[in-house]
């Protein structure tokens, strides 16, 4: 660890003489911008790492702001480093529920990670329930590593990879060209396919909704066995006996958007939660041609409180798809069944609902023991939920694919971010940065204009 | 069912009539009791039954108050009608919680329960994350109770006993602490529990991982968390490896309480989270020739999201201690694992937590099936919560053996009304009558212990 604190440092200080000659491209262009806007950063001489921290810290505040629809959260200490985390931006009512653990935080030494963890950990549970715990790990490692002077990945065992595949995620989601109602036909998820072939991040990987998970359970006429629920409902509420003319509309939707793709692009299918077992299988039999990169959550998944691992083995056997689940999971303990069993071929636990970075490297690895692979969630997790998949998608195991990039809503947010590459992606990847911590800052003037009264003095 | 209320109309009807000759006693005492504060209470004359709901009832509020540290939860209705439901007085911050569910509520009919729960069950989760959905259904049932002139066992099948027995645990004059480590000390403990005057039949104590003095004992396991000496609140649970002095002294305590006890009264141990695994097996070997009638959550429990089925199942088959879990456990899908694989003896889920008394019912008629008894935790969930043990308890199948009794801070007892008085005799308290769970606020008593911002909670 001396060892690799020193060849940071070393190549950190590279990088300032580097700085002096005008060089501003790559990591030197994140220095380079910092310089030039030190001053309306929230970041401490401390927090850039120039001098690491020598007394011990002390978390003195635990804040949650509603910035954009989108939770962040703040950790401050005594010595004036703050941590940021970020949860899913679907989850506008969740600050309350970060303030629940404030006590068991404050006064702890935010650089013993996991002393925090062990304190709040199991008072967290399934998605949306860990999404708390989950944002505030993010931010005691974004602390952690300023303290340091090194980026989170180091913290995490260090990084095997210099980018980090991404697969589309909220891509398309904000695109104008898109409908504002998603269609249940093959054209409208051809047209789809083909505008994110195209797209400029250049993705490699295309997750598209469809059956349950797409507004088909709702829209298309006898796509299965049951009234459609009704509004009012958290989402994905349909679940149900599937008939043919439904099973029949989504494999030609799939044929429509293999035509496009060929097979250079792979396309994973989002499916559920909503299939009966024998749906399922039945399913996933008719769509063994189309060589898919997995299918998601056909039987549980978004907001269902259980695992149902014997289920998901019973589907994983019986067909050559790859069976992928994982991103309402909390903790390894509820994973435990799906991994030791090979119930599932992928998981895809999100960083922010999993119990965090550390968690989630965990339970990569544990996958890669029993050779299931790893495509992490996080289509909401916004900008620093992004850097933080970075991070740890540096650090997992060669059993990772991809993690599901965030697009940030509204569009400001890339105003009041700085430290993340430009463009974010490149060929379907991510490049690693190496500045302290999560490595991506608020700019406190300009996110200051976006803060509600109630939270006006979060950055203070 | 148009019979089985036809038959609770007349006994009803006949409560009336007896009343007008006077009698106070038992049920009677409760009709009469509010007949007189009639206009006091929060019950209109139509939850009283008097005139079944005919139009579709909607929901048009969702409201929570803590009251006196305990959360309670109203459902308001288009016709006056309300229903309430209480969480565990460990949990003060549920208020923001509850309200979480109100947009998915207003305008539902809540007499279709299952309709309205569908809508909210998969947004809860494990302790404490699903007691608000928790006591959401208990509050609708109490509604769709009221509303049919029926109290709420009859919506959940019918009772299949008349008295419901409940066991020991944490209060003032229920659970006593052992002042000593003499053999006197323990002689003296179990006289006062044997002479509380409720007629226990069970007694739990807290011992090991879960007893307070025992978990910080060094002597006790080689735990050695330490938190940062800046930070008030500590872990809130220790977990590790037992030492030898440590096995010795929970085997000292139970012997003590064991002899003491006699024969008289069953003995169970709530004596974790904390084990691991092997330490487990043999704690339990090392209890097994004092008969105890359960060991509660060795491995995982108090607020511990997840279930460990398979290390249960190993402790299980390894010991004929009856081997216990579940009050942290939400729905039925995580329960599946501990009761398909025979994982545990006795389970133990908390109508407060676990999804609402209907799906404790259910879980309860899945343990049947598979020869696992239950006993539902309770401890804190306050007088509407005991009333909702009350209802589901005398509905569940023969595997039930008891639920864990909760007891009030005083003025509680002075807010609601509906109870039996005493509540508790030979440890058993009787099944009452009264439409939904039957017991309601005193609306004038209980406004003086509102909070500010809840003062408009009865409203």
């Amino acid at each position: 660890m001396a060892k690799a604190v020193d060849n940071f440092t070393v190549q950190r200080r590279n990088a300032i003489k580097m700085l002096g000659i005008g060089s501003t491209t790559g990591l030197l262009g994140l220095f380079g911008s910092k310089a030039g806007h030190a001053a309306t950063f929230d970041v401490s001489s401390y927090g850039n790492g120039m001098v690491p921290a020598k007394g011990v810290l002390a978390i003195t505040d635990l804040r949650c702001a509603i910035i954009g629809g989108s939770p962040v959260i703040r950790i401050t200490t005594n010595e004036g480093i703050s941590g940021f985390g970020q949860a899913e931006s679907s989850k506008k009512y969740l600050k309350p529920f970060v303030l629940f653990y404030k006590d068991y935080l404050i006064g702890e030494d935010p650089t013993n990670v996991e002393r925090c963890m062990m304190k709040i950990r199991r008072m967290g549970a399934f998605k949306p329930w860990g999404a708390a715990v989950s944002a505030i790990e993010m931010a005691l490692w974004d602390i952690a590593g300023k303290a340091a002077g090194l980026p989170v990945y180091k913290l995490l065992g260090g990084k095997i990879r210099d980018r980090v595949r991404i697969y589309n995620g909220g891509i398309e989601r904000f695109n104008p060209l898109r409908a504002s109602d998603t269609g249940i036909g093959p054209e409208y998820y051809a047209e789809t396919v083909s505008r994110m072939k195209d797209a400029k991040e250049k993705v490699t990987i295309i997750k598209m909704a469809i059956a349950f998970h797409s507004s088909m359970g709702a829209k298309a006429p006898n796509f299965f066995y049951g009234d459609p629920m009704g509004p009012g409902n958290p989402p994905h509420a349909n679940r149900g006996p599937i008939t043919e003319q439904g099973l029949k509309r989504i494999i030609n939707c799939v044929e429509a958007m293999k035509k496009v793709l060929g097979d250079e692009i792979g396309l994973a299918l989002d499916c559920g939660p909503g299939f009966m077992l024998s749906d399922a299988i039945k399913l996933c039999k008719a769509l063994e041609p189309y060589n898919l990169m997995w299918m998601e959550d056909l039987l549980t998944g978004d907001y269902r409180p259980y695992v149902m691992a014997d289920d998901y083995l019973e589907l994983t056997r019986s067909t050559t798809v790859p069976i992928h689940t994982g991103e309402q999971i909390y903790l390894r303990q509820n994973f435990r069944e799906l991994i030791e069993k090979n119930a599932v071929r992928v998981i895809g636990p999100d960083v922010a609902d999993v119990g965090g970075l550390a968690e989630l490297k965990w339970i990569a690895e544990y996958a890669d023991l029993h050779g299931i692979q790893i495509a992490p969630h996080g289509i909401f997790d916004g900008l620093i939920g992004n850097a933080a998949q970075v991070h740890v998608g540096a650090v997992m195991p060669q059993n990772f694919i991809a993690f599901e990039y965030s697009v940030a809503s509204p569009a400001w947010w890339y105003d009041i971010i700085t430290g993340l590459p430009d463009p974010i992606v490149k060929n379907g990847h991510i490049d690693v940065w190496d500045s302290p911590g999560l490595g991506v800052e608020f700019i406190v003037k300009e996110a200051k204009k976006y803060l509600a009264e109630e939270d006006k003095n979060f950055f203070d | 069912m148009t019979k089985e209320k036809n038959d609770f109309s007349v006994q009803r009807r006949n409560t009336l009539k007896m009343l007008g000759l006077g009698s106070a006693t038992g049920l009677l005492g409760l009709f009469d009791s509010n007949a007189a504060h009639a206009a006091a209470y929060d019950v209109p004359l139509y939850a009283n039954g008097m005139a079944p709901a005919k139009a579709a009832l909607k929901i048009t509020d969702l409201k929570c108050a803590i009251i006196g540290g305990s959360p309670v939860v109203r459902i308001t209705t288009n016709e006056g009608i309300s229903g309430y439901g209480q969480a565990e007085t460990a949990k003060p911050y549920l208020k923001s919680f509850v309200l979480f569910y109100k947009d998915y509520l207003i305008g539902e009919d809540p007499t279709n329960v299952e309709r309205v729960m569908m809508k909210i069950r998969r947004m809860g989760s494990f302790k404490p994350w699903g007691s608000a959905v928790s006591i959401i259904e208990t509050a609708l049932w109490d509604i769709a109770g009221k509303a049919a002139n029926l109290p709420i066992y009859k919506l959940l099948g019918g009772k299949v006993r008349d008295q419901v027995r409940c066991y020991a645990s944490y209060g003032k004059g229920i659970r006593f602490a052992v002042e000593g480590k003499t053999p006197q000390h323990y002689r003296d403990w179990a006289e006062k529990v044997k002479s509380s005057g409720f007629g226990w039949e069970i007694i739990k104590e807290n011992i090991g991982f879960h007893g307070p003095s025992m978990k910080n004992d060094p002597d006790f396991s080689y735990s050695n968390l330490s938190k940062s000496p800046e930070s008030k609140k500590d872990y809130p649970y220790y977990r590790g490896p037992m030492k030898i002095t440590g096995y010795k002294m929970v085997v000292d305590h139970v012997e003590g309480m064991r002899t003491a006890l006699g024969d008289d009264i069953d003995l169970g141990l709530d004596i974790g989270p904390g084990f691991m695994l092997y330490d487990a097996m043999k704690m339990a070997n090392l209890l097994e020739p004092y008969n105890i009638c359960w060991l509660e959550d060795m491995l995982s429990g108090d607020y511990t999201p997840y279930v460990t089925a398979d290390d249960y199942r190993q402790l299980t088959e390894s010991t004929t201690v009856p081997i216990f879990t579940g009050e942290q456990i939400y729905l039925r899908q995580n329960f599946r694992e501990l009761i398909d694989r025979h994982a545990i003896d006795i389970l133990g889920p908390d109508p407060a937590d676990m999804g609402g008394i209907a799906e404790l019912k259910w879980v309860a008629q899945h343990a049947e099936l598979y020869g696992i008894k239950i006993a539902p935790h309770g401890t804190f969930n306050g007088l509407l919560g005991l009333a909702a043990q009350v209802q589901v308890g005398a509905t569940m199948p023969e595997n039930f053996i008891a639920f864990e009794y909760t007891q009030a801070a005083p003025f509680w007892y002075d807010i609601v009304e509906g109870l039996p008085n005493p509540i508790v005799k030979d440890g058993l308290i009787d099944v009452w009558d009264r439409p939904g769970l039957g017991v309601n606020f005193i609306v004038k008593e209980a406004k003086k212990y509102l909070a500010e911002d809840d003062k408009n909670f009865f409203d």
